[in-house]
């Protein structure tokens, strides 16, 4: 047979609705396209002409599993644009924050997305069956992190806790005390998911492609650093237009981007592998003894960063909450500025950049957003044109199919996060 | 005393909204208002994903409550007990793991209470606006059906 299309409607277990068209002639791929076709959202333009006060509430809607992600970026955005700095009090709390956003989600994406790929069944409650210690410890973690979201954002979907400035009120100190406890209790999870995740037999699909992350001079990345590439990019956050370019492809609802025309990885694997240096020594011996590697270009140890952030973020919100104080106020207030206003942070699923300019009395004038998975798309397409080959495309339908999926399903995708935008032409007559 | 847990889930929007709708209305019930809370509570939780299983937690019972699209007629009234609710696919969930998603996961985990009855209401998803007249008219005699139920559980207890 010399031609074959192959066609997943409905991508499983990703977040958002998209699909994947793939064309083989005569034993080579005609065309391979990830198409993304839930429907534009328009958050940016929902944004247009309200007062700066409002957007991180409504950035938070963008997604139900990263709402953290879009407000801190819009926070340090609409902060810099303003010039603002709230703080010592409110950077810790916001790293804390951030904290609770990773666990929740990378636990979900390790237990009931990613993992039941690896060991073969067709979802999470198939698992669970079989793997109930692990997927119980999964559900743990991820009430742990939120927990955390809900200890600053007040509640742990959509948090209504976070505003320009800092936060709307500081947790009291027993709350903070008791979720002390839970996280100490939460690091033999860790070591345990990790060494679990060690045991699992991953494919090896290695092969070169550009890692792009925040990076911070002394600290494992979050909210604050350039923008760095393992190829040598270094630029402040307020450069990405310079190097980066967004464009539209026909089949997808979500704009593709590419650095310098090559497309590139960010989300947990591409951030350990630029930033290992500044994970604890803790983290790094307990990889050595299991054997695991960084630097790696495999994207399914991807599975094994999410265990590896989640082992950071639980010590992180450990030191974070063991040296807590009570501020005298939880956020500064903000006076606006005309201008433009640039942030730039690690979502879970990677780097997620901001861009606003605000009106002198406060009103949001434009708004830009770029989100993780958007960017990712061009490097989704890559990969599998890379790994399809070497799987063999004289495969039967089926295994091409699911063996797409599981490809996909490495980087996370966040569908419904990258279909925000529009372009809207009017023409006047 | 056995515990009942009534637990509103889904968007606090559109027509999704129907769980908190439906809880909120059931609060307001005179007879609902005289059992006390430790035998008797009434939540809504904004699309919960596996964070239902910690909810229902402590509950001999739980009552859900969620919005349904089956193709059927809007405001067609459902009830599912226990293992017909593994069977359903078709509940109205923008994540991944939607309600039968996390209660097929529970009962793998031997974690669900002993009965969950799942209530709901068929919605149109595309045309979602708040309170259209079937959909008002649905909500109410949920409501009634939802009180009928609890009573019943309750007076059979006293028997």
């Amino acid at each position: 047979m010399n031609n074959i299309a192959i066609n997943v409607p409905i991508l499983a277990r990703v977040e958002g609705e998209g699909a994947l068209e793939l064309t083989i002639q005569d034993r080579a791929i005609q065309s391979l396209q990830l198409k993304i076709y839930e429907p534009p959202r328009l958050f940016e333009k929902l944004l247009e002409n309200r007062p700066y006060s409002d957007v991180l509430d409504i950035v938070a809607r963008i997604c139900g599993i990263c709402p953290v992600a879009y407000q801190m970026t819009a926070a340090h955005a609409i902060e810099r644009c303003f010039g603002m700095d709230p703080g010592p009090w409110v950077r810790q709390m916001r790293r804390l924050f951030y904290c609770g956003e990773w666990i929740e989600s990378h636990s979900m994406h390790i237990h009931l997305l990613a993992a039941p790929d690896f060991l073969g069944f067709k979802s999470a409650a198939e698992m669970a069956k079989q793997y109930p210690q692990e997927v119980r410890r999964g559900l743990r973690l991820q009430a742990f992190g939120n927990e955390l979201i809900k200890l600053l954002g007040g509640r742990s979907v959509h948090p209504v806790g976070a505003c320009i400035g800092g936060f709307y009120r500081a947790p009291d100190k027993e709350y903070v005390e008791r979720l002390l406890v839970n996280a100490k209790e939460r690091i033999i999870d860790c070591e345990e998911l990790l060494s679990w995740l060690s045991s699992l037999v991953l494919p090896d699909n290695s092969h070169d492609y550009i890692c792009v992350s925040l990076c911070h001079p002394h600290e494992y990345p979050m909210n604050e650093g350039n923008i760095v590439s393992d190829h040598g990019l270094n630029i402040p956050v307020d450069q990405f237009d310079v190097y980066f370019e967004e464009y539209q492809v026909p089949y997808s609802n979500a704009l593709h981007c590419k650095l310098q025309n090559k497309s590139y990885l960010v989300g947990p694997l591409a951030r350990v592998n630029n930033c290992f240096g500044h994970l604890p020594s803790e983290i790094h011996l307990l990889l050595q003894r299991l054997g695991i590697h960084f630097p790696s270009k495999n994207m399914y140890q991807s599975i094994i960063a999410r265990a590896v952030e989640i082992y950071y973020c639980v010590l992180e919100s450990i030191r974070i909450l063991e040296t807590y104080t009570l501020p005298v106020h939880s956020s500064i207030t903000a006076s606006p500025i005309h201008g433009h206003g640039f942030g730039c942070t690690e979502a879970p699923r990677g780097m997620l950049w901001h861009h606003y300019e605000i009106t002198e009395t406060g009103t949001v004038k434009s708004a830009r957003i770029v989100p993780p998975t958007s960017q990712n798309q061009a490097r989704i397409e890559d990969d599998l044109l890379s790994s399809l080959h070497h799987f063999g495309l004289d495969k039967s339908t089926d295994e091409l199919r699911s063996y797409s999926e599981m490809i996909i399903r490495n980087y996370d995708p966040c569908i419904s996060c990258s279909t925000h935008f529009i372009n809207l032409k009017v023409n006047r007559l | 005393m056995s515990k009942i847990k009534v637990i509103g889930i889904g968007s606090p929007f559109g027509d999704d909204s129907i769980g908190w709708e439906a809880a909120t209305k059931l609060k307001e019930r005179e007879i609902i208002q005289s059992y006390l809370p430790e035998i008797l509570s009434i939540e809504t939780h904004d699309r919960p994903g596996v964070r239902l299983l910690e909810i229902m937690g402590g509950a001999d019972t739980v009552l859900l409550i969620d919005a349904i699209v089956s193709g059927n007629p809007v405001g067609t009234l459902y009830r599912f007990v226990n293992n017909d609710i593994y069977e359903l696919n078709s509940l109205v969930s923008t994540h991944a793991i939607g309600v039968v998603e996390t209660l097929q996961l529970g009962r793998a985990l031997h974690q669900l209470p002993d009965n969950i009855i799942l209530y709901g209401i068929e919605i149109d998803v595309m045309n979602s606006v708040v309170a259209s007249e079937l959909i008002a008219s649905a909500i109410h005699q949920l409501v009634d059906c939802i009180e009928r139920e609890i009573l019943q559980i309750f007076n059979s207890e006293k028997a």
